[in-house]
């Protein structure tokens, strides 16, 4: 049986053929001339330092990132499965770049993992997005450069073959890559927007069997668990749906921080299920609905729809000092299934915006 | 009323069981064949400082409840374990007590875990009738006192006139209480309390017959009640909350904040009597089952 990537191996060596995917470029590569910037990724909710716009010229943003097969705590009841992590992390750290930048990822995959991984760019052109390039067994790295060539949030993941992509999926392999135009983020008809912070949110499906009994089931290796599991995949009715790796990941201790009059931007991805987030007592401002910075945000929204497959991005500026939940709208799947966020903001309490006229009490 | 308020103390809560109202374990009961006797830890009568459940305001703001000195009039038994999972099953097997899911006939060591307020009460409703004593869920304020310096109840928050303040306080003090582990642990893990009694606070909540109640506090201390909702119980545990009388499991998966119970579980308290007067009464009950 011969695979996809036993075919783009065989097609590389190929010497003359007609349509090879292999790491030789069609066209001249400007990348070589440019500035090359090495920076250091940083776990999720939490996003790398950089600027919001730029005035310097494209350059290579390189990063690094070591796959990461381990077993993971996913619930308040000590659920554990075996997942597989980009740098560790559910969902893999979010990587900035600027429009016409190039992104430049090793990725490692170290001898201690079990299985071959890769990485589809959903910001990439060409090569499965970058997928057929990446193909890395246990104890090998590789290098991809791509040009980000569209300004917006994207998606990457890992896309090995057949039934092994959805189950990587399913096991932690995404996150994002936010590219933004160069002059920064507008409002559609050329007003700068700014952000005091950033948070990325990765909204995750897992699908956990469970024994005779309703328990969930604990398996010695990943390996062990892929029947049982990719069979209550194809159920499609996830057993956790969690916002960071694991129900709790963004709420109570490890709320996200924020102030009242502070602007915050937020990434939210879903690699595979369609999700509709909200913030409760809260709006989108500006919702980049689907993504993507060449179209204008909508305003005012009060949930916004993230299909699976894409991240989307959303300007909200705080007014109201408490707690916020931030949650995927479908409230079987916020609260009974864990994709729930909480913002704690601190400042002065606007009474014209909302009063209490009277306090809860007897009727008349 | 087994408790008489002696007005309002100015300090805050921590419910400091007088110590000199000394436990005394009693003899085990005498109990019909189905019932396993119980061991109870005998609660003098005593005086201590209790900071009531439910929401109270003093001049149109929220406040927290204002601890007053409260006094045990009576002798009470209180059982120094929770109720067992075998103990629920012979309840269950009496056609007395609905079956829940979880529950081992044969885990004598284990406390029953994923119990509403509702079946707690049946349970204690078969219990005194299989007995003749007259068991029951215990008051929040006789909670307070069996559990002495296990005592948690609510923590103190800054009052002041901006709502958001206390709300994020209240988050706050809630995030910083570590979550514990779901399954149940062999009677006797967390410990004896000062007064012999075992297990409390650590990973089950336990029902109290405490109704949510609303109350306006005036300028001389007295807290007048305004509403009350008794399909809402005060739990009591490593914090104290309300839950609605049928909820078994109370996690809230974090959607709004707040922090769940671990688990939901009872134990039973009944009036102190002699131990001669306990063994007629045991004896009556045997000779009405006959």
């Amino acid at each position: 049986m011969i695979n996809r990537r036993d075919l783009f191996l065989a097609a590389g060596a190929a010497a003359g053929a007609a349509t090879v995917l292999t790491a030789l470029p069609a066209m001249a590569e400007e990348a070589a001339d440019l500035p090359r910037r090495e920076v250091e990724l940083v776990a999720p909710p939490f996003v790398h330092p950089h600027e919001q716009a730029t005035r310097r010229g494209a350059e290579v943003v390189a990063f690094t990132m070591t796959i990461i097969e381990k077993e993971q705590v996913i619930d308040d009841d000590g659920t554990k499965i075996h997942v597989f992590t980009y740098n560790g992390s559910i969902p893999g750290p979010l990587m900035v770049v600027h429009e016409g930048d190039y992104l430049e990822l090793t990725l490692v995959n170290p001898p201690t993992n079990a299985f071959d991984h890769n990485i589809d760019f959903h910001a990439s052109t060409g090569a499965l997005g970058g997928g057929a390039l990446t193909h890395i067994n246990p104890g090998e790295e590789v290098t991809l450069r791509f040009k980000a060539t569209r300004a917006g949030v994207f998606i990457y993941h890992c896309a090995p073959e057949g039934p092994m992509i959805p189950w990587h999926v399913a096991l932690g392999m995404n996150g994002a890559v936010l590219v933004l135009p160069r002059d920064g983020l507008t409002d559609g008809s050329g007003k700068p927007l700014r952000y005091d912070r950033v948070y990325y949110v990765g909204e995750q499906d897992f699908y956990v069997p469970r024994d005779a009994d309703g328990a969930y089931k604990t398996y010695a290796s990943a390996a062990d668990s892929f029947v049982d599991m990719t069979a209550l995949m194809r159920g499609l009715i996830p057993t956790h749906v969690v916002f960071n790796g694991a129900v709790g990941a963004l709420t109570e201790k490890n709320a996200l921080p924020a102030k009242v009059g502070e602007t915050v931007l937020i990434i939210h991805s879903s690699a595979m299920r369609d999700t509709r987030p909200h913030l409760i007592g809260g709006h989108g401002d500006y919702v980049w609905l689907m993504g993507k910075f060449a179209n204008p945000p909508m305003r005012d929204l009060e949930t916004w729809i993230v299909p699976g497959g894409s991240a989307v991005a959303a300007l909200y500026t705080f007014r109201q000092p408490g707690v916020y939940a931030y949650l995927n709208h479908n409230l079987i799947e916020a609260v009974f299934l864990g994709a729930t966020a909480h913002f704690r903001v601190e400042g002065k309490w606007n009474d014209d915006l909302m009063t209490q006229v009277r306090r809860p009490g007897p009727i008349g | 009323m087994r408790f008489s308020h002696l007005g309002v103390v100015a300090a805050v809560l921590a419910a400091t069981a007088s110590l000199a109202a000394a436990a005394v374990l009693a003899p085990r009961s005498v109990a019909p064949a189905n019932v396993a006797p119980e061991s109870v830890a005998t609660l003098q009568p005593g005086r201590f400082s209790y900071q009531p459940a439910g929401d109270f305001e003093s001049a149109g703001q929220t406040i927290d409840a204002p601890a007053r000195a409260t006094q045990l009039d009576a002798p009470l038994d209180v059982m120094v374990e929770p109720v067992s999972q075998a103990e629920y099953a012979r309840c269950v097997a009496a056609a007395a007590c609905p079956k829940l899911k979880g529950v081992d006939p044969a885990a004598a060591n284990l406390p029953v875990v994923g119990v509403s307020w509702l079946e707690a009460t049946a349970y204690a409703e078969w219990y005194a009738a299989a007995t003749g004593e007259d068991w029951r869920l215990p008051t929040d304020e006789e909670w307070a006192y069996a559990a002495a310096e296990r005592f948690h109840g609510e923590p103190p928050i800054a009052s002041g006139d901006d709502f958001a303040r206390r709300w994020l306080a209240k988050f706050d003090a809630d995030a910083a209480t570590a979550r514990q582990s779901k399954a149940p642990k062999p009677f006797g893990h967390f410990g004896l309390n000062a007064l012999g009694v075992a297990d409390l606070s650590g990973n089950v909540w336990e029902w109290t017959n405490s109704c949510y109640e609303r109350r306006a506090v005036d300028a001389n201390g007295d807290a007048r009640l305004l509403t009350r909702n008794c399909r809402v119980r005060a739990l009591e545990g490593e914090h104290r909350m309300f839950m609605s009388d049928f909820i078994r499991d109370g996690v809230t998966g974090g959607c709004s904040a707040g922090l769940p119970p671990t688990n939901l579980g009872f134990r039973l308290v009944r009036a102190h009597a002699s131990a001669v007067a306990r063994m007629l009464s045991g004896v009556g009950a045997l000779l009405a089952a006959l």
